[in-house]
C-alpha cells in the first residue's frame, strides 16, 4: 500500500470523456456483419390457452429469415423457479408473455412480420391480485411446478420465515404497540438506454453475446444451460458487455429476449439483434417487487423496542425472477434496523396474471423500510416520543450482534441521525409547529426522518461472493487490471483505478481497467448488492500487494538492496528511509536509490531468463450465506444512514413539495466524494419517484402507462434539494475503510417523506406512490369536515 | 411511415394547392410533435404530409391596434420569449411556460395545439378566455371562427379538411381603459413534460371602480370531451363583487353542466372536479394580483 | 419517394437522400453514423436524441428529416475537436460528475449548449427549465446543473 492519496479525491469518471462526446458504444449503437434484427410478439391476453398460431404470412414476407414459436424450440426452463420459457407454448399467463419471434433483414420488416402472425386464444379466468389468487377456486396460473408436480394453489413453494427471540413475549412486555398495513406497487427501472442483445455463433458453434448484463458470469452459465437444451453441449459462451445505459438491478437476471436472440441466431446462422423499444421496456422488463406489508412493533415504557412482526404478501406475477427472493434482503431492516430483540417475519409470493418482478436498487429494502420506518413513527407517537429521539434511543451500535446474527462492526447510525437533526433544523421546526407556525389556510409544512441499514460488505446470496482480479504490468509501466466488475454508470472503474493506484504505488494515468468480457476477465458474481467497490477494492489491495512484492524482488536485485527496503510511489521505486536514528533519516543505500518502474520492468523482461510481472487474486469476502433459519452474517460490513426531509403539502390539491432533503450516510470511507455524492443524489431522486410519482399502472394485467409521458419519472424541474452528509467510520473489513453505498440512498426516502407528510397534515399515507390525489383523498377521509 | 410523400410548400397558396391535389390522403403538419408521434405509433392514416413549417404568412406575431395577431405557425418558445405576449396575454404566457419541454416548445406551434384540439391542449383555455378568433383559409378564401365554436368534438374542429389555420386574432383584453388580467393554472404530476390532469383559465375584467367583475371568462381542460368555457360560472361572476371569484363555489355553477370530468387512467373524476373548484378561485386570485389588487385583502 | 436535401451538419455542408416520414434521428444515425444521437423513447419524451437545429434544441426522434433542408444541425459529435479536445460544457460535465451511465449525456450537453449560446449566465431555474426535457435516471440532475453553472462561469 502506498500513500499517494488518489483514494479520497474527487476524480472524474474514467469513461466520462467517451460519454460526453457520444463516443461510448451502447448496445443500441453496435452492429455485427450480416446481422439480422428480431422482434417479439407478446400475448394479447393476460391468461389464455393458445389454440392456434399461424405464422405462414409472416414467413412469406420478403426479408424475413426465421419465425419461431414455442412449438419450434427445445424446452429451456428459465428463472429462479425455472417456471418461465423464452417462448410460451400452449398457454399464456400475462400480457408480457413472448409467444413468437421473427428475425428479418431490418427491424421494420421484423415488426411488419410480427403483425402478420395470427393467434387464436381461448381466454381463461384471470387473477390480478395476490388476494384474489389465494381465494378458493382461483384459477391456477401454473398447473405444475418445474419438476412436474401438480400445484394445489398459486402460492409459490418459497416460504420466507424468520424467527428471532420470542415475539409473543416481546408483545407482552410492550407498553405501547403500533400497527399498520403498507403497500407498494410496480416500479420500473427506466434505464435511459433500452435493453438489447446480439447473439452470434461462430462455425465452431461457440456463442458470443453482446450484452448489457450486470452479471456476465452468471449469465454465461444461464446461456450455457440453454445451449445444452439446444443440443450444443460442447459450445462455449463468451459474454461481452457493451457500455450499459443504466442498470439498477434490471440486468441482474437473464431475460427471455436474450434466449430468443440465441434461438434465432442458431436458426439463421446469422448474428441476431434484439433492441427493445421504450414500450417494450415497460412491458417486458420485470419491475420492482410490489408488496402488501402488515407490521406491528412495540416498545416498553422507556421507549426501547420490544418486538417487530411483519407479514408480507408479494404479487409474483406470472413467472419467477428475483422479485420472489427480495424477502432475503427485506429481512435486513426487518430484523436489524434499530435494536429490537424479538422479530418475526413471514413473506409469501403468489402467482397472478400480472407483470413479474425482479431486482431493483435496494432489493426489497426500500419496500420493507417503508413499512418499518412509517410504523416506527406511529409507535413513537403512541409512546409520546419525538420520532428522531425515539430512533436515537434505539439506534444500532458498533460491535453488536443483531437478532438475525449480523455482526455490526462499525456503525454510524446515531451520527447520521444527528446530522439530520442538525441539517434539517429539526428542533426549530418542532418549536414552530408547537406554535402553529407551520401552516396556513392553504399549506402545511412538516419534517420526517427515516434510517436505513443495508449490506455494505458484499452479500453472500450466491455460493461465492467472490471476485477475481489479474494485474499485468507491461514494459512501459502501464498496469492493466482485469476484473469481472461491470460498469453500469456508478463509476466502479474510476474508484477501482484509484484504489489500484494507491495499492500498487503507480500513477493513476498508468492504470487501465479491462472489463466486460468473460473470455478475458476473471470471474465475478456480479454488479449487485452495493458490492463492487467493496469486493474489487479488497481484491485490488490483495492483488496490489502481490504485484508490489514481485516488483520489489526484481528491483531489489537491480538496486542491490533487500525487497523490504523498497517502496514505490507514483511509479518510482525508491529505497525507504531508515527508521529515525540519532534524529536523522539515513537512506539505506546511496547508489541507485530510486528507479522508474518501467526501467525495472524492462530490465527484468529482457534479462536472460527474463520475467514479466503479473499477479492475480480471487477475493471472496468473509461473509456468510443465510442458514436454514435465514440467519448468519450476510455481509461483512453494514451500511447505515438517515434521510430527513422537510415537505410542504398543498392542503387543497394534495401536492407535496420537498423543501429540504438531508441525506446522511455512513460510507466507511469516501473513496471518491464526487462519485459518492452522485450516487446519493441519484438515489434520492429515484427514491422520491418511488415515494411520490412512479407506478407502472396495470388494468386487467395490461400496462396502461408504458411511456415516458405517463410514467412519471421526475424531471430536473422537480427539484429535490439534496444535501449529502458523509459519515466516515473506517471499517476495517473494507478497502481503505469503505463500505458499499450504491443502493443505500433510495432505501429510506419514501418513509421519510411519508413521515414528513404526517407531521405536516396529521395523515398517514400507507400506499405508494403518494400522489396528490391520494394525499387529498386521505386528508378528506381523516378530516371530513375541513 | 417512411413511405409518405412529404411536401414543403414555400407559400400558403402552394400549400392550399397541394392539399387540393392530394385531398383526403394528405395531412398538414406544423411542428409535428403530435403528428410524428402518431406516425411512429402507426396511427397516421395518410399518404402525404404537407408541411406548414416556416410559411411566412403563418409565423407572424404582432400587435396591431387592439388586436394581437398570433400566426398559427408561431412556436410556443416564441410566445414564451415574447415580452409583448407576457405583458398583454399573461394567461396565454402562463400556459406556454408549462407545456412539454424546451425541445418541444421550440418546435410545437400554437396552431398545432389548436388543430389537434385535445381536451388537454394548454393554450386552448386561454384562447377561449381571450375570445380569440380563428382565421381559416382555403382556396375559397378566409373565414373567421370564434374559439368557442371551434371545438366540435374530441380532437375535432370546425375547420374543414381543406382549410389551414392562418392564425388567431386576439382582441387585447386591456383595450380601452378596461382593467383586465388573467391566469392559467395546470395541474400536473410533475413540473415538466406532462399533460394536464386538468387546467383552468380565468380572465377577469373589472368595472371602472375596480370593485365588481364586469366580465369573466372561465375555461377548463380535461373536464369534458373538448376544452370548454365554464359559462355558468362566468354568468354567476359577472356583476358580482371581486370576492365571489375567490370562493371555491365559483366553479360550482358549472359542475355537472359544462364541466363533467371523467375517470381516466391518469386521474379520478372526483379529484378533477375538486381541483376545478380549487383552481378557478386560485387563478382568479392571481389574475387580481396581476391587476395590482391584493387578493388576500378582497372581501 | 426519396428527396435529396442539403444542410449543414456539424459545420460541414452535406447532402442526403431522405424519405417522407423519416425522422432526423434515423437520418443522423443510419446515414451519417452519428451514434451520439441516442434514442431513449422515440416519442419526444426523454430528450436523449436532442440536437440543435438553427440554434434551437429539439428532439430528433420526432423531427422530420426533410425539415433540416438548408438548416444548420449540431450533434454531440460537432462539439469536441477530432483530436478529442472537449467543448467547455463537455469539460464541465466530466469534471463535475455529471455523467453516470451516460445515455442521456449528449442530449443534456446539447440542451445546455443551446441555453448558454442564448443566455451565457443563466439562473439555476433557467438551467432546470432548459434540461427539464432531458430525463436522467442516474444523477438526480444536481451535478448536471452544477456542470452547466460551472461551464457558464468559465465562459463568462
Amino acid at each position: 500500500m502506498s500513500h499517494q492519496g488518489y483514494v479520497g479525491r474527487r476524480l472524474p469518471k474514467a469513461d466520462a470523456k467517451d460519454k460526453v462526446t457520444g463516443r461510448a458504444a451502447y448496445i443500441n449503437d453496435v452492429a455485427r456483419p450480416g446481422m439480422l434484427h428480431a422482434k417479439i410478439l407478446y400475448s394479447a391476453q393476460p391468461h389464455a390457452l393458445i389454440k392456434r398460431i399461424d405464422t405462414s404470412k409472416a414467413r412469406r414476407l420478403p426479408g424475413v429469415r426465421a419465425v419461431i414459436t414455442g412449438e419450434d424450440i427445445p424446452d429451456i426452463p428459465l428463472g429462479f423457479k425455472q417456471d418461465n420459457r423464452p417462448l410460451k407454448k400452449g398457454k399464456v399467463r400475462s400480457t408480457r408473455d413472448e409467444i413468437a419471434a421473427v428475425a428479418a433483414i431490418d427491424p421494420e420488416v421484423a415488426a411488419e412480420a410480427i403483425d402478420l402472425i395470427e393467434v387464436e386464444y381461448e381466454p381463461l379466468p384471470t387473477v390480478f391480485s395476490p388476494e384474489e389468487a389465494l381465494a378458493d377456486g382461483a384459477p391456477l396460473i401454473h398447473e405444475s411446478d418445474a419438476r412436474g408436480k401438480p400445484n394445489k394453489s398459486n402460492k409459490l413453494k418459497l416460504p420466507w420465515r424468520l424467527n428471532c427471540g420470542d415475539v409473543e413475549l416481546g408483545r407482552a412486555q410492550s407498553k405501547y404497540i403500533a400497527q399498520g398495513t403498507y403497500r407498494t406497487t410496480w416500479v420500473s427501472h427506466c434505464c435511459l438506454g433500452t435493453s438489447g442483445v446480439i447473439a452470434e455463433f461462430d462455425l465452431k458453434r461457440n456463442l458470443t453475446m453482446y450484452s448489457v448484463t450486470q452479471i456476465p458470469f452468471l449469465a454465461q452459465n444461464d446461456y450455457l444451460g440453454a445451449l445444452r437444451a439446444m443440443g450444443l453441449s460442447d459450445s462455449a459462451v463468451r459474454v461481452k458487455c457493451q457500455t450499459i445505459g443504466g442498470g439498477f438491478g434490471s440486468k441482474l437476471d437473464t431475460h427471455c429476449y436474450e434466449f430468443i436472440a440465441i434461438l434465432l441466431a442458431n436458426a439463421t446462422g446469422k448474428p441476431v439483434k434484439i433492441q427493445f423499444t421504450r414500450e417494450e421496456e415497460f412491458l417486458a422488463q420485470a419491475t420492482r417487487q410490489p408488496t402488501v406489508m402488515e407490521i406491528s412493533q412495540g416498545c416498553d415504557h422507556q421507549g426501547k423496542l420490544t418486538f417487530r412482526e411483519v407479514h408480507m404478501l408479494l404479487d409474483n406475477g406470472a413467472y419467477t425472477s428475483w422479485g420472489a427472493t427480495t424477502p432475503s434482503v427485506m429481512m435486513v431492516p426487518i430484523s436489524s434496523l434499530y435494536q429490537v430483540p424479538n422479530v418475526h417475519f413471514v413473506a409469501e409470493s403468489v402467482y397472478t396474471n400480472n407483470l413479474y418482478a425482479q431486482a431493483m436498487r435496494g432489493y426489497g429494502n426500500p419496500q420493507a423500510t417503508f413499512a418499518v420506518e412509517s410504523n416506527i413513527d406511529q409507535l413513537a407517537e403512541e409512546a409520546g416520543f419525538d420520532p428522531l429521539e425515539f430512533r436515537l434511543l434505539n439506534a444500532n451500535q458498533s460491535n453488536t450482534l443483531t437478532p438475525q446474527e449480523f455482526k455490526i462492526t462499525t456503525c454510524g447510525a446515531s451520527d447520521c441521525l444527528e446530522e439530520v437533526k442538525k441539517g434539517l433544523g429539526w428542533q426549530a421546526h418542532k418549536k414552530a409547529k408547537a406554535q402553529g407556525k407551520n401552516k396556513s389556510a392553504e399549506k402545511a409544512c412538516g419534517v420526517g426522518v427515516a434510517s436505513l441499514i443495508h449490506v455494505g460488505g458484499g452479500a453472500r446470496v450466491y455460493r461465492s461472493d467472490g471476485t477475481g482480479m489479474i494485474m499485468k504490468l507491461d514494459d512501459f509501466g502501464k498496469l492493466k487490471v482485469f476484473t469481472g466488475a461491470v460498469e453500469i454508470g456508478q463509476g466502479i472503474e474510476t474508484v477501482l483505478s484509484q484504489m489500484v493506484a494507491d495499492s500498487v504505488g503507480v500513477r493513476i494515468e498508468d492504470v487501465d481497467i479491462v472489463a466486460h468480457d468473460t473470455d478475458i476477465c476473471p470471474w465475478d458474481v456480479g454488479t449487485h448488492a452495493s458490492r463492487q467497490a467493496f469486493v474489487t477494492g479488497n481484491a485490488a489491495c490483495h492483488c496490489g500487494r502481490a504485484l508490489r512484492s514481485k516488483v520489489f524482488e526484481l528491483a531489489a536485485a537491480q538496486m542491490e538492496v533487500e525487497p523490504e527496503d523498497l517502496d514505490m510511489r507514483e511509479s518510482v521505486i525508491f529505497v525507504r528511509e531508515a527508521p529515525e536514528a540519532d534524529g536523522e533519516r539515513v537512506p539505506l543505500a546511496q547508489r541507485g536509490d530510486s528507479l522508474p518502474l518501467a526501467k525495472v520492468l524492462r530490465k527484468a523482461h529482457f534479462a536472460k531468463q527474463g520475467e514479466m510481472v503479473v499477479a492475480e487474486t480471487f477475493y471472496d469476502p468473509p461473509n456468510e450465506m443465510l442458514d436454514k433459519e435465514f440467519k448468519g452474517n450476510l455481509s461483512c460490513s453494514w451500511a447505515f444512514g438517515a434521510t430527513g426531509v422537510e415537505v410542504e403539502v398543498d392542503l387543497k390539491t394534495g401536492h407535496v413539495t420537498i423543501l429540504k432533503y438531508l441525506a446522511a450516510h455512513d460510507v466507511g470511507k469516501a473513496l471518491n466524494p464526487m462519485l459518492l455524492e452522485g450516487q446519493i443524489y441519484g438515489a434520492a431522486v429515484m427514491g422520491t419517484g418511488f415515494a411520490l410519482s412512479e407506478e407502472v399502472k396495470l388494468n386487467q394485467g395490461r400496462v396502461v402507462n408504458g411511456n415516458f409521458l405517463d410514467y412519471k419519472l421526475l424531471t430536473a424541474l422537480d427539484k429535490v434539494p439534496v444535501t449529502p452528509a458523509i459519515v466516515e467510520t473506517l471499517d476495517s473489513a473494507g478497502p481503505f475503510g469503505a463500505k458499499g453505498v450504491g443502493e443505500s440512498g433510495c432505501v429510506p426516502v419514501a418513509p421519510a417523506i411519508a413521515n414528513a407528510i404526517y407531521d405536516a397534515i396529521g395523515v398517514r399515507l400507507s400506499d405508494l406512490p403518494m400522489t396528490p390525489e391520494a394525499v387529498l383523498a386521505a386528508l378528506k377521509e381523516r378530516f371530513p369536515d375541513a | 411511415m417512411k413511405h409518405l410523400d412529404y411536401y414543403r410548400p414555400q407559400s400558403l397558396d402552394e400549400a392550399l394547392a397541394l392539399k387540393g391535389e392530394r385531398g383526403a390522403e394528405a395531412l398538414f403538419i406544423a411542428g409535428g410533435t403530435d403528428v410524428m408521434v402518431l406516425g411512429r405509433q402507426k396511427k397516421l392514416d395518410c399518404a402525404a404530409l404537407i408541411s406548414l413549417r416556416g410559411l411566412a404568412e403563418l409565423t407572424q406575431m404582432k400587435l396591431e391596434g387592439d388586436t394581437f395577431f398570433l400566426g398559427a405557425g408561431v412556436t410556443l418558445s416564441r410566445i414564451l420569449n415574447s415580452p409583448e405576449a407576457a405583458r398583454h396575454l399573461p394567461i396565454l404566457h402562463d400556459a406556454v411556460q408549462v407545456m412539454g419541454s424546451t425541445q418541444m416548445r421550440n418546435v410545437a406551434t400554437v396552431g398545432g395545439n389548436v388543430m389537434t384540439a385535445a381536451s388537454s391542449g394548454d393554450t386552448l383555455g386561454p384562447l377561449l378566455c381571450l375570445e380569440a378568433v380563428c382565421r381559416l383559409v382555403s382556396a375559397q378564401g378566409e373565414r373567421r371562427v370564434p374559439m368557442h365554436e371551434m371545438f366540435t368534438g374530441p380532437r375535432v374542429t370546425a375547420a374543414r379538411a381543406d382549410e389551414i389555420l392562418l392564425g388567431l386574432d386576439i382582441p387585447l383584453p386591456t383595450s380601452g381603459d378596461r382593467k383586465s388580467s388573467g391566469c392559467f393554472i395546470k395541474l400536473m404530476r410533475r413540473a415538466a413534460l406532462d399533460l394536464a390532469l386538468i387546467n383552468v383559465s380565468v380572465q377577469l375584467w373589472l368595472d371602472e371602480a375596480g370593485e365588481t367583475i364586469a366580465k369573466a371568462r372561465v375555461a377548463a381542460g380535461v373536464v369534458a370531451p373538448t376544452p370548454v368555457r365554464l359559462v355558468e360560472s362566468e354568468e354567476a361572476l359577472e356583476g358580482a363583487p371581486l370576492a365571489e371569484a375567490l370562493k371555491e363555489q365559483a366553479a360550482d355553477h358549472a359542475l355537472g353542466r359544462s364541466c363533467r370530468p371523467r375517470d381516466s387512467d391518469r386521474c379520478s373524476s372526483w379529484y378533477r372536479e375538486e381541483m376545478v373548484r380549487v383552481l378557478v378561485p386560485r387563478a382568479a386570485g392571481r389574475a387580481l394580483n396581476r391587476m395590482g389588487i391584493d387578493a388576500g385583502q378582497v372581501g | 419517394m426519396r428527396q435529396v436535401i442539403e444542410f449543414e451538419l456539424n459545420g460541414q455542408e452535406v447532402s442526403a437522400a431522405v424519405t417522407g416520414g423519416q425522422t432526423l434521428l434515423d437520418l443522423l444515425r443510419d446515414e451519417f453514423e452519428l451514434y451520439g444521437v441516442k434514442e431513449g423513447c422515440g416519442a419526444g419524451e426523454c430528450g436523449a436524441c436532442t440536437v440543435i437545429v438553427d440554434g434551437l434544441a429539439l428532439t430528433a426522434c420526432i423531427f422530420p428529416a426533410r425539415e433540416v433542408e438548408g438548416a444548420s444541425v449540431t450533434t454531440i459529435e460537432g462539439l469536441a475537436s477530432a483530436q478529442g479536445e472537449l467543448h467547455p460544457i463537455q469539460e464541465s460535465f466530466v469534471n463535475q460528475g455529471a455523467v453516470q451511465c451516460g445515455f442521456c449525456t449528449p442530449g443534456n450537453v446539447l440542451s445546455a449548449k443551446a441555453l448558454l449560446d442564448e443566455n451565457p449566465s443563466p439562473s439555476e431555474e433557467e438551467i432546470r427549465v432548459a434540461i427539464a426535457g432531458n430525463l436522467c435516471r442516474c444523477t438526480g440532475y444536481t451535478q448536471i446543473v452544477e456542470a452547466i453553472q460551472d461551464a457558464a462561469g468559465r465562459k463568462s
